[in-house]
């Protein structure tokens, strides 16, 4: 057996390079995070304290943006704006997040036990997520439509599902729910095939039923899984703009306008007042993060008491 | 020795993932291309029919400008995407544009900022003179004594009608002749106006009417007084049309709805902008079944209307030299005198010239909408927050159409809405 080559004889600079090697690789994540994600963070809470409309020089006022937000000072029409769009983002947090959990859930479980038509039941439910919003707003537009919709049409009804409330937030559930099932249902798909089959065998020869197996079986299983979709689906839920801003416009009355859009329209919406949406949207953020901070701790203090 | 490779390590891999960041970098647009052109970039946000025949004028403009070495870049950005686009790269040499078109509505408030330059010299260079533009476009882009936008075009809003449902010599030409008429028409599935309640042209519809009573949105001190008496009467006689006594539109609809209801042939009447003749093929089809007539009480001795018109304007960051700046009103002026294809393309150019032209008088479709720009006014656009007193006094119109209060109540709130924003902005 001919004697191996030492790896240093073949690789001269080996230890160097090795030390080398793992930089290059998280290097453009880390760049791309700082250039695109800490850099824009620190710029934004710096601007938040400044008059900035990004044409003229940015003048320091101190807490003023973020006094304004909470009413402290002047007419209240900034807070009065913000915290509505931040109720109804809440609003839409509370109601779409377990929709979006839930539902696609049980799909998902669906869509396991039908293997004939599994692949087609994947590509019908995951087929919207691919649509951008906007898309998906106009063409839902058209279906809701008081007078010329298609769906009133068919129901024999003339419900305002727009222009009215609450309609108008059932139908912003519609098309989220709608075009957010399929994005989860394929991680839980996912999810629920690493299942180790022989856990299924088992508790079928011990004669568990279907909701035994998947409350105590699939679930457990998938605690990981629903863990990140919870989180994401939060953090998006709190993001929602192009529904409100495509579909309702905010209507009827500001009743669907959200936090983003508001921050969205004071950056960008006439006088751009990047040092008031930039405050904003640091408060919104500190909120998200702390929805974020309790969902974690809720999965944490789960995972010890297993 | 550890801790130098670390280093080098991390130079290497920011100096390989900044590489690509380095392949977007550009040239000063102020030099000339490597060419020898002068490029100038040309933002505008037409993106229909407009937007093709944009492309075609300044297609023809480079062709003719090749010898004297200019060269226009067009970039068709959809209007919401320009106004944020060209306030976060106002001050990139790179990418910021030389050339913007924008709704006349629109300057003021920008050029609070300070992004545009003046345009002095330039009506000497196209040789233009007030008396050969539309008034309310001539001065649209005049703040303050200076202009800082130069007129192309000027889009009043008309009223589109069903040949089918009614004749031309049923047509209304006061608003009290419009009830009577779609009270008359509406039946059996028909509607008179099928009255947008969302946010939408309603709102220019509200407008033509109160400027045409006397009214306005703001007074001389720039003080809004769109909750007016004469605003709430106006405001009152659009929300009878929905919800009055004897109602001639459906109530709740949506954005779009009043156009698939007007195609459906279950409107008598629509309402919209001279782009909507190419989307009803109105050019092509002289024998179509739809026709479109001026507003009621917008045209003739005394009266007037609301209208939008398209300005020319220059940016300061990009516009630096007397090269670049030449090349510019060369430009403008070539667009201003090709204006024909820009009728075509659903606008009535702002050069009255061209209207006179035997060729333009054929284009009859455009006719109602060139009739209303003669009388038409912008509003107060040289006040600032013109535009956002128009977005607040847009939601009013919505809540008043809606039933979600009565029209005073909504204009009411809309004013004290404003008036709250302009103290908070002001801080």
């Amino acid at each position: 057996m001919p004697k191996k080559e030492p790896a240093a004889a073949i690789r001269p600079h080996g230890p160097k390079l090795r030390s080398v090697v793992p930089y290059l690789f998280i290097a453009p994540f880390m760049i791309m995070f700082i250039v695109f994600g800490l850099v824009p963070l620190v710029m934004s809470i710096v601007i938040s304290f400044t008059k900035w409309d990004y044409s003229s020089p940015m003048e320091w006022n101190g807490l003023e943006n973020y006094k304004l937000i909470f009413g402290l000072i002047g007419s209240g029409s900034v807070a009065s704006d913000f915290w509505n769009g931040v109720l109804h983002t809440l609003l839409f947090v509370v109601i779409e997040t377990p929709l979006l959990i839930i539902l696609p859930m049980f799909v998902a479980v669906l869509i396991s036990k039908c293997v004939a038509i599994r692949k087609l039941s994947m590509g019908f439910f995951y087929f919207p997520s691919i649509l951008s919003i906007t898309t998906v707003c106009i063409l839902w537009n058209f279906l809701l439509d008081t007078n010329a919709g298609v769906i009133n049409h068919y129901l024999q009804t003339e419900i305002p599902w727009i222009t009215q409330m609450p309609y108008a937030w059932i139908s912003i559930f519609l098309l989220s729910t709608w075009w957010g099932v399929g994005s989860n249902m394929i991680l839980y798909v996912a999810g629920i095939a690493n299942v180790p089959p022989d856990i299924w065998e088992a508790a079928e020869l011990d004669g568990a039923g279907e909701v035994r197996k998947f409350f105590s079986i699939t679930l457990p299983c998938m605690r990981r899984t629903i863990f990140y979709t919870l989180i994401m689906t939060t953090i998006g839920s709190f993001n929602m703009l192009g529904q409100s801003q495509v579909l309702t416009a905010g209507g009827p009355n500001y009743g669907t306008t959200t936090a983003m859009m508001v921050i969205y329209n004071t950056a960008f919406g006439g006088t751009n007042n990047f040092g008031r949406a930039c405050a904003m949207a640091i408060v919104f953020g500190l909120l998200m993060s702390l929805f974020t901070f309790l969902s974690f701790k809720l999965q944490v203090s789960d995972e010890e008491d297993m | 020795m550890k801790k130098t490779s670390k280093i080098i390590g991390f130079i290497l891999a920011a100096a390989l993932s900044l590489s690509c960041l380095i392949g977007c970098a550009g040239k000063d647009p102020n030099e000339p291309s490597a060419d020898g052109f002068t490029v100038i970039r040309f933002w505008n946000g037409f993106t229909g029919t407009d937007g093709e025949t944009m492309d075609k004028i300044v297609e023809a403009f480079n062709a003719e400008y090749e010898s004297e070495n200019i060269r226009v870049v067009a970039d068709k950005i959809p209007w919401d995407t320009l106004f944020t686009k060209l306030t976060t790269t106002s001050s990139n040499l790179r990418s910021a544009p030389h050339i913007v078109a924008m709704s006349a509505s629109r300057i003021a408030g920008m050029n609070e900022r300070g992004i545009f330059t003046d345009m002095e010299g330039l009506e000497e260079f196209i040789g233009a003179k007030e008396e050969d533009y539309i008034p309310a476009a001539w001065t649209g882009g005049i703040i303050d004594g200076t202009r800082y936008g130069f007129p192309l075009d000027v889009h009043p809003t008309a009223m589109y009608y069903n040949k089918n449902l009614i004749s031309e010599d049923e047509l209304p030409t006061t608003w009290d002749e419009f009830l009577e008429v779609c009270i008359e028409k509406t039946g059996d599935g028909i509607y008179g106006w099928t009255v947008p309640s969302m946010y939408s042209i309603s709102k220019d519809v509200f407008l033509n009417m109160l400027y045409s009573a006397g009214g306005s949105m703001f007074d001389e001190n720039n003080e809004p007084v769109f909750n007016s008496d004469i605003a709430v009467e106006q405001l009152s006689y659009l929300n009878d049309l929905v919800n009055g006594p004897t109602p001639v539109s459906p109530t709740n609809v949506g954005s779009g709805g009043d156009f698939t209801l007007f195609t459906q042939g279950k409107s008598v009447f629509y309402f919209d902008g001279p782009w909507v003749i190419n989307t009803l093929g109105l050019y092509d089809n002289p024998d179509s079944n739809y026709g479109v007539a001026p507003c009621p009480e917008s045209i003739g001795e005394g009266e007037t209307n609301f209208a939008g018109s398209h300005q020319f304007t220059l940016m300061k960051n990009t516009v630096t030299t007397d090269t670049i700046r030449e090349a510019c009103y060369t430009f403008i002026k070539y667009v201003s005198e090709h204006s024909f294809d820009w009728a075509k393309a659903g606008q009535v150019p702002a050069l009255k010239t061209i209207h006179e032209t035997e060729e333009y008088k054929e284009l009859e479709p455009i006719a109602a909408f060139t009739q209303m720009a003669y009388t038409a006014t912008l509003g107060e656009i040289d006040y600032k927050y013109w535009y956002e007193g128009y977005n607040y006094m847009g939601v009013a119109v919505s809540n008043a159409i809606s039933g979600i209060m009565t029209p005073k109540e909504a204009l009411d709130a809309a004013v004290a809405d404003f008036k709250g924003w302009v103290e908070d902005e002001e801080i």
